[in-house]
Parts: structure tokens; C-alpha cells; sequence
């Protein structure tokens, strides 16, 4: 499988490496550059600019960290090019919704409606 | 924090306090990320040797005229001796200091947007002396006892290619205006009162791609900032504007 990390802040695009490993908490597969260096390259880079403990280091992490904090603070929607999994080829002009698509899709290939992993989250009352 | 060891290349920026760049984005961060690294480290050391001198020579006065300590003299002269040579390392280490602006503007900047330069070199220019610099003051009047003192400094600008092929111009130029007047306190004493206050002036131009969003277009934007005091931008005040030309970019269909 290809890694599953998008690309770039002002507009998105799959990065579609080859896969090195899946990332421990969100169980995306990730190329190596998608991993986390100071996680010993167990997390994916967005999960690990999670980590509220991080030291300030202008870095691969440091950049994931503040794309996801950007659009947040910002309402800001940048185009995808090429969404892939999600069927569309090439330009779609799409836009990323906070969650990668992709993974949401994939997984959900893979489950049924009454599959529950016991933790509530998105979807869950 | 320690010091990253610096390479001739990085010791020059930090000694010419200029930067003119034509390299790709990583080339970029590699380099100018150690530089600013060593200018964070250098700002803790100045400021810990700032205060040291003066309050070593201060306690060396109060032991030399002091003289229920044994040997008070060797002590306050040895104290005193000590104080002027960190006052003259942290005169010399302020050589060393370049603008805040590099490590907490243009680097976050390069670092953000990493993924969407392309591989084609950028280029960047950078003036990486004090925003008050001597250099940079381009007027100074006296008007009612109030002397304002103007410093204009374009300290940022870029050329580069995206990875949608769109291309990137920005250009960042900061006016600091500075007041300063004498002001007689409740006990009688003259103080001087100083202000400052910046206006930043960011503009942007981005060339869409034709292949990519239909038609060749430039788009430009730009925003001013007033702030008070002269500390250096988020690079998110720039990535606003570059944000805000992308909002009106529709993509060509496939």
C-alpha cells in the first residue's frame, strides 16, 4: 500500500510513497518521511505533532503540527489534486475535510455499520 | 539550549547578517535552520552575560569599600576584573545577534511551506541586521520635544516555484517608527519615555499555472499590520495572504 500522508499546506496532494511501516495511534500506513523521527518512526508525523510535550523545533513535525492548527484556526480549505482512492483522477478541485479521506475510506471498506471499537469518536452517541 | 556548530556558509550569514539565496527549499531549511538555532542559544548566552557584568561589578564596589571582609581588596578587584571581561565577551558576542525576524518568521515560513515549494531553487533575500539598525534609519526630526525616529527595513523577499507549478513572489518591508521624549516623574527626576510602534506591509504575487487552473493568471494581495512594539510577525501573517490568493483559484477540470 502507498503511504496515505498528504502533501503540502496551500494545496494538498497524496504523497503515495511506498508504505514503511503503519502509524501506531492512527493506523494509516506512512512512507519513512512520514514518520516520526522522535517517536523512533512509530507515529505518523500529524499524530506526533499531537504530542503537546514536543519541543519547539522548526521540523517536518513542527510544519504537520501547524497545517492541521492553520486550517483550524483559519476555516482554510485547500484544493486536493488527485484524490485516487477516493475514485476521482487527476485535478479534482476537491477539498480535505480535517480527516483524511482516503484512510476514512479505506477503513471503511474493511467494516460494517455495527463494527464498534468500544471508544467513542466520530459518529459515536 | 547549545549551540549547533555552524559551517563556513552558515558563519558567513551570521557575520554579514545577509542572506541571498538561490538554492531549493530543503537546501534552504538546512541551512538557515542551524543559523537561526545559533542565534536562539546566542540570545540566552548574551542575555545571561548582560546581567552578570553589571551586577558583578556592582558587588565588587560593595567589597571594596567594605573592609570588615579579610582581603576585600584582592576580592572586589579580582570581582571587578571579572565583571568588565563579561561586559567586553557580551559586547563582542553582540556582533553575533541578528534579527529575530529569521527564526521567528522566515524560518517557520520555509518549514510550512516545505511540501508546496517544488524542487527548482528559490530564491530569498534576507537582511538579517537589527530592524534598528544605524543602516536602515531614514529619518529623524525634533517636533515639540518629541524626536520620532523612522527605520524602514525590507528584510524579506522570494521567488520560488510551487508544486502546482504556480509561481510565488513575496515581498515583506517593515517601517518601525520610534518616539522619545523626556517626561519629569512625581519625585522630580527626567525620565526617558520611548515608543515603538511597526507597520508591516506584505505583498504577495502568485502566477497560476494555465494547465493546471485553466488560465494563466497573476494574482496579487497584499495586507498591512500595525503593531505595537517590534517584535517579529507570525509567518502566518504571510501565509494569509498567499492563503487568500489561493481561495480564489479554481482549478482547471480534468
Amino acid at each position: 500500500m502507498s503511504c496515505m500522508a498528504q502533501r503540502g499546506l496551500l494545496t494538498l496532494r497524496n504523497c503515495d510513497n511506498p508504505e514503511a511501516r503503519n502509524c501506531a495511534k492512527c493506523g494509516r500506513p506512512m512512507c519513512s518521511e512520514h514518520l516520526s523521527a522522535r517517536s523512533g518512526h512509530t507515529m505518523c508525523l500529524e499524530c506526533a505533532a499531537a504530542d503537546p510535550d514536543k519541543d519547539r523545533q522548526y521540523d517536518a513535525e513542527w510544519a504537520s503540527g501547524y497545517r492541521r492548527e492553520y486550517y483550524r484556526r483559519n476555516n482554510y480549505a485547500p484544493i486536493l489534486f488527485g484524490v485516487g482512492v477516493l475514485g476521482a483522477v487527476g485535478l479534482a478541485g476537491a477539498y480535505w475535510d480535517h480527516v483524511d479521506r482516503r484512510a476514512f475510506h479505506a477503513n471503511a471498506a474493511n467494516r460494517t455499520l455495527d463494527d464498534d471499537d468500544g471508544v467513542a469518536g466520530f459518529g459515536d452517541s | 539550549m547549545p549551540k549547533p556548530p555552524l559551517n563556513a556558509e552558515q558563519a558567513n550569514i551570521v557575520r554579514q547578517q545577509q542572506v541571498s539565496l538561490h538554492r531549493p527549499i530543503d537546501d534552504l531549511s538546512g541551512i538557515l535552520g542551524p543559523v537561526a538555532q545559533f542565534d536562539a542559544a546566542g540570545d540566552s548566552s548574551r542575555k545571561a552575560l548582560g546581567c552578570t557584568g553589571p551586577v558583578l561589578i556592582v558587588v565588587s564596589l560593595f567589597v571594596l569599600f567594605v573592609n570588615t571582609i579579610p582581603f576585600h581588596l584582592f576580592i572586589g578587584l579580582g570581582l571587578l576584573a571579572a565583571g568588565i571581561v563579561v561586559l567586553v565577551v557580551w559586547n563582542r558576542k553582540k556582533a553575533e545577534d541578528i534579527s529575530d525576524n529569521l527564526r521567528q518568521c522566515a524560518v517557520p515560513l520555509l518549514v510550512a511551506l516545505r511540501e508546496d515549494f517544488g524542487s527548482d531553487p528559490i530564491e530569498i533575500k534576507l537582511d538579517l541586521r537589527p530592524p534598528m539598525a544605524k543602516e536602515k534609519q531614514t529619518s529623524k526630526e525634533k517636533v515639540n520635544k518629541v524626536t520620532t525616529t523612522i527605520y524602514t527595513d525590507p528584510w524579506m523577499s522570494g521567488d520560488g516555484l510551487l508544486h502546482d507549478g504556480s509561481r510565488l513572489r513575496w515581498n515583506v518591508v517593515e517601517t518601525i517608527v520610534e518616539k522619545s521624549y523626556w517626561k519629569r516623574g512625581s519625585s522630580g527626576k527626567q525620565k526617558l519615555k520611548t515608543k515603538k510602534k511597526k507597520r508591516v506591509e506584505i505583498e504577495v504575487d502568485l502566477t497560476l499555472k494555465a494547465k493546471t487552473y485553466g488560465e494563466k493568471q497573476t494574482l496579487h494581495g497584499e495586507a498591512k499590520l500595525k503593531r505595537d512594539g517590534i517584535d517579529p510577525i507570525p509567518c502566518d501573517a504571510i501565509i494569509n495572504v498567499i492563503a487568500d490568493l489561493y481561495k480564489q483559484a479554481q482549478p482547471a477540470a480534468s
